[in-house]
């Protein structure tokens, strides 16, 4: 398969050249005894860009690492582009990873970095130069190439070692916390650049985040992982509205949380008791029996907040305690009967309706069925 | 108002180094290059007076004689070209017994380090002078290596390695040797690990990574530690007189027997105040470029 290029003066010569899918199967790793993956397996197809999200010590960065060959799993198998690299070491590999740090050398000028990984494979002298040349300019940093890298800005450095990458034409790029050392502008604009350029060259990305926002923004597929495993992994809109458990629900975005117990289950309508007394009707959740323990999930913007009841499905009193304005959204938190604290966004329309509701006030919350997501775990 | 002056305490703490290396330092190398154009004298000290007082005028009595009779005579200048070629080598055999002793320690796990490192500087517990006899009982013909050479059947008589060129660089290698393994393993241990590991990811095989990464960027501790055994390594006086043959005489020996048996201290001063320039220019060269390096490892 050729490159989808959209940029013409993309050269069709390289190592790698075609992008490639990813299979980890069944991976664990263990660091002196302490179990950092268990038996991971995810399918990563070609050209799609997935983001590993999850906090720190969750296991994203080794599993990273596994794949580019820098740590050996225990068990399981590493899978590129059909061919298995388990036992093979990182420079038989056709992937390349873009340190959180950029480890770039730093005796060597951004021109020499860039075309390091061309010299060590043996490219040819005329063809290194073209492809320097198109690196540089697909990270628009043409002109420096001569510079050291500590005569660089945090965000050009950025982009040598991205460039230092994608040289190599690899089957499979792994970025570790690519915007972890930027400040949030440029973070903004390193992520649609980022976005740009996987759509360019067409490479499979693996982007390994901390930061939701990150991963929502920039990735086809999330896989959010937890404590060694990957605990859901589907399209940002999946994670986000359908989250397979109060972890994932917690982690991607806002969230409130009821915790109880089936009440009157039965297909297309479930009531829920809470444990602090609260009743929740929500929709769809088939087949779960009365009495069995779960979890309703409301994301706030689901929340509606009124002076009046407004007729919805599930309505609660309670006294607005505190306003939070962010410009673009106001977050506000309402203690409800029974003494729970619920989190609600506020709109523009609840904004501009009327007179503004100030804290103190007593109020109404709700949110009608389809709202709630059933968690069973 | 006077100068801005830096307060006291930071006088005294610029006065301390700085009184110390004029005393110690520049004070003895003055009265060296005042010997090196003095002249012998049978009288003690063995030379006439720099200076002298007559008839109401100081006249100085100064001679280039000595420096450019030992600057030209064959017998130091060889002397000289013997312990630079010496000091050579063993610097060489230094780097390359030491380099990958440094590396190995670098590369342990951090709490073994420390016990590395202090295996490595461990033979200074014990006295210069008695490490080299104890090579000297080590060497000789009837000494161990001798005994075990004969056993396992490779010669068939001793071979004399004591006395020789070889056992010079033997003693010479294994005393200094520490000397370069210190600041080379202080460079080493400071390379970013994830400098070759992205090495390896794009595709550097392990020894192209070596030499082109972590060589390169290990260059200032190999300039340190070649610096630190080649300067004294020219110098060296006792081992090449305990275990080196008399045929081979070096520099550092030459001086000796000119200063204390031929009590001809112009031409040991000249000696030194020569080896001294020969060396200093060479190491103020390398000194200006050695930033640069020491600029490439530290970021």
């Amino acid at each position: 398969m050729t490159l989808s290029t959209t940029d013409d003066r993309t050269p069709r010569v390289g190592q790698g050249g075609a992008a490639a899918g990813v299979a980890v199967n069944a991976v664990s790793k263990a660091f002196g005894g302490a179990p950092v993956l268990r038996e991971v397996s995810l399918t990563i197809e070609r050209g799609e860009f997935v983001a590993l999200l999850g906090g720190s010590g969750c296991g994203k960065t080794t599993l990273l690492r596994i794949i580019a060959g820098l740590e050996i799993a225990d068990v399981g198998t590493v899978v590129i582009g059909g061919a298995d690299v388990t036992g093979l070491p990182p420079y038989e590999r056709p992937v390349n990873m873009m340190f959180q740090s950029y480890a770039l050398f730093p005796h060597l000028t951004v021109a020499d970095n860039i075309e390091y990984g061309l010299r060590a494979a043996g490219v040819e002298r005329a063809e290194r130069t073209s492809l320097v040349v198109w690196a540089l300019r697909l990270v628009r940093l043409e002109g420096l190439g001569r510079r050291k890298p500590d005569q660089l800005s945090g965000g050009q450095r950025q982009r040598v070692a991205l460039a230092r990458c994608l040289v190599k034409r690899p089957s499979v790029l792994l970025l570790d916390e690519p915007m972890a050392a930027l400040d949030r502008g440029l973070r903004d604009e390193m992520q649609r650049e980022l976005v740009r350029i996987q759509r360019d060259v067409g490479t499979t990305f693996v982007l390994v985040t901390h930061d939701q926002d990150e991963a929502m923004s920039m990735a086809d597929r999330i896989a959010v992982m937890d404590a060694g495993r990957i605990v859901q992994c589907g399209p940002p809109r999946v994670i986000y509205d359908q989250p397979a458990s109060c972890f994932v629900a917690r982690f991607v975005g806002r969230v409130n949380l009821f915790a109880g117990r089936v009440a009157a289950g039965r297909p297309g309508a479930t009531e829920i008791a809470t444990d602090d007394g609260l009743t929740i009707r929500a929709r769809g959740q088939a087949a779960l029996g009365a009495g069995s323990s779960c979890t309703a999930a409301v994301r706030p913007e689901k929340l509606l907040v009124s002076r009046l009841p407004a007729g919805l499905a599930n309505e609660y009193h309670g006294k607005l305690e505190d306003l939070a304005y962010f410009g673009d959204v106001t977050r506000a938190s309402i203690r409800i009967a029974g003494g729970r604290v619920v989190e609600a966004t506020l709109g523009q329309l609840e904004r501009s309706s009327g007179a503004p509701l100030a804290v103190g006030e007593a109020v109404v919350v709700g949110f009608d069925e389809a709202a709630p997501v059933v968690l069973t775990a | 108002m006077t100068a801005r002056r830096l307060p006291g305490r930071q006088q005294l703490a610029v006065a301390i180094p700085l009184g110390w290396l004029l005393l110690c330092v520049a004070v003895p190398m003055l009265l060296v290059l005042g010997l090196a154009f003095g002249e012998v004298a049978d009288r003690i000290p063995p030379i006439e007076p720099l200076l002298s007082l007559a008839g109401g005028r100081i006249t100085a009595h100064l001679t280039l004689h000595n420096l450019l009779g030992v600057a030209s005579d064959p017998l130091y200048t060889s002397a000289f070209g013997n312990a630079l070629l010496n000091a050579l080598e063993a610097t060489a055999l230094c780097a390359l017994i030491g380099y990958p002793i440094a590396y190995s320690i670098a590369l342990a796990p951090e709490r073994q380090r420390r016990i590395y490192v202090l295996l490595a500087v461990l033979p200074f517990w014990t006295s210069f002078l008695m490490r080299t006899y104890a090579w000297m009982g080590l060497i000789r013909d009837s000494g161990p290596l001798n005994h075990l050479l004969l056993a396992l059947g490779i010669v068939d008589r001793p071979v004399p390695v004591l006395y020789s060129p070889a056992a010079v660089l033997l003693v010479m290698v294994y005393s200094y040797v520490p000397f370069f393994i210190l600041p080379m393993y202080a460079v080493l241990e400071r390379l970013p690990r994830d400098l070759l590991e992205a090495a390896s990811d794009l595709g550097a095989r392990p020894f192209y990574a070596f030499r082109t990464v972590t060589l390169p960027m290990s260059m200032p501790g190999l300039l340190a530690g070649s610096v630190l055994v080649f300067v004294p390594a020219v110098g060296e006086y006792i081992i090449p007189d305990l275990v080196g043959n008399t045929d081979t005489i070096m520099i550092g020996g030459v001086l000796w027997a000119e200063f204390f048996q031929n009590r001809d201290w112009p031409a040991a001063a000249s000696i030194a105040f020569l080896t001294m320039a020969v060396l200093v220019v060479p190491l103020l060269l390398l000194r200006r470029f050695l930033p640069a390096f020491r600029r490439g490892a530290a970021s």
